[in-house]
């Protein structure tokens, strides 16, 4: 009865996206082709749900992006419990996503890449020489829209290519108004940007933010 | 306490008896205070506003002092010529002038008469409680372009599929026809009841329950919108309408 086989990669995932718990059933480090497939179906209907919501035509839903995004969350979520020998097989299992960031698959992504920095605090606190941070910490760095929250940061903000587009400008820019990242919003290339982004009634939107002066 | 602070001194009006019924024109200042004397009325409590105003100048027959040291000085005057009376009774000047109403007429017969009600131009600027839109591509596409923090504190509903009711205030950046709140009454901008006292009798017979908005317009008709009908304002939740709509 394959039908019936758990499908603890989809479980995970769709318990993490609707309550925000992470649920870790089992240890092992591989997902097979059918769960694959089945998570590829969700995670589809959940980026047309939240494409309704975005101040953008939809963009197209990129499979690979969403996948590859997937497993880096769910075997992340996993190493946060389960260690053996798994040191030699980090590089494996995490590997870069090598196609171009663009609306398409930055959004893909997004979908569960948003939970990775949580992930990363997580493994901090039980070891801050973990060798996985590194490699979390790098791909934070490239995807920077799904790093923005209120206690995360990345060293330095991709200007050039998320304050280029005016769509992925916008994008950015709301992600850090609704989290409330006021790390971010106070960075020294963000804050004039977002100050004239909010506009008029910046006191009535978010009143903790202060532009910053600069002093020469 | 600094005496000779310009804020505290203390102005007294003093008018004959006889001139009692003049003080009605400044019975609607409600901080005065009113004793009696032998012969005379004194009035007490004066801001310097009020003092200087219109009301005060304009009593026929009265005398301005201020008090210092229970002396009496003619307003503007560095002399004393009096001392104020002791044993006066102060009493707020509403509670010491009362109103006789007029007598009930038997033989009025203007009870058919009535009056349009009408919404008349209004001076004071009121703060745009919501604004009223054309359901144009224009809107469409602001609306479906703005961030959330731009719409999740408005509500919105559509009139006729054709006009877009935003409540909230900082309002959309689309243009439109304006308008603010008054006691669930929505009305234009730059205008009130022409009898703003009818206010509540309208409210009794246009929308007794208080579950209705009234979007009151120019021409003096009305609309009444379920307060319940108002939806809050996001991008899905507009697109989903618009939807509907087509």
């Amino acid at each position: 009865m394959p039908k019936l086989k758990p499908n603890f990669f989809l479980d995970s995932i769709s318990h993490l996206r609707t309550h925000g718990h992470l649920i870790i059933s089992d240890d092992l480090l591989k997902t097979t082709r059918t769960e694959d497939d089945e998570i590829v179906l969700y995670l589809e209907q959940e980026f047309e749900k939240e494409c309704l919501t975005l101040p953008i035509e939809a963009p197209q839903f990129s499979a690979k992006a969403a996948l590859w995004a997937a497993k880096i969350v769910y075997y992340a979520s996993l190493l946060l419990l389960h260690r053996k020998d798994t040191k030699k097989e980090l590089e494996v299992l995490f590997p870069n996503f090598n196609e171009p960031q663009n609306v398409s698959t930055i959004l893909s992504v997004d979908l569960t890449l948003r939970y990775l920095p949580q992930i990363y605090m997580e493994l901090e606190s039980i070891d801050h020489q973990d060798p996985l941070l590194d490699i979390i910490k790098t791909l934070l760095e490239i995807w920077q829209y799904s790093s923005i929250r209120s206690n995360f940061k990345v060293d330095e903000i991709n200007a050039s290519h998320y304050l280029k587009s005016p769509v992925l400008k916008q994008l950015f820019l709301d992600r850090i108004v609704n989290k409330k990242a006021l790390n971010w919003a106070q960075d020294e290339t963000i804050n004039p940007i977002l100050v004239q982004y909010l506009g008029f009634y910046k006191n009535d939107i978010w009143k903790a933010l202060q532009p910053i002066k600069n002093n020469t | 306490m600094a005496k000779n602070s310009a804020d505290i001194i203390e102005f007294l009006v003093r008018v004959d008896k006889t001139d009692l019924n003049t003080l009605a024109q400044i019975r609607h200042f409600e901080n005065l205070k009113m004793a009696l004397s032998e012969n005379d009325v004194w009035v007490s409590g004066f801001s310097m506003e009020q003092i200087n105003g219109a009301e005060v100048k304009t009593l026929p027959k009265k005398d301005i002092f201020y008090v210092n040291n229970s002396k009496l000085f003619p307003k503007g005057s560095l002399l004393p010529t009096d001392k104020l009376p002791t044993s006066l009774l102060w009493t707020p000047i509403q509670k010491a002038l009362l109103l006789e109403e007029p007598q009930l007429n038997h033989n009025f017969f203007g009870i058919h008469e009535h009056i349009d009600i009408q919404i008349a131009p209004f001076r004071e600027e009121m703060q745009t409680y919501a604004i009223l839109i054309n359901l144009d591509d224009h809107t469409k596409s602001v609306i479906q372009s703005s961030p959330d923090f731009r719409l999740e504190h408005l509500k919105y509903v559509i009139l006729n599929n054709s006009k877009l009711l935003v409540l909230g205030h900082p309002a959309l950046a689309i243009r439109g026809q304006s308008f603010w709140l008054y006691d669930d009454f929505i009305l234009p901008n730059g205008f009130h009841f022409k009898f703003p006292i009818l206010s509540k009798s309208i409210k009794q017979t246009a929308n007794p329950s208080g579950d209705h908005y009234v979007l009151w317009q120019k021409n003096n008709s009305y609309v009444l919108i379920k307060k319940t009908d108002f939806k809050p304002l996001s991008i899905s939740s507009f697109r989903r309408t618009i939807r509907l709509l087509e």
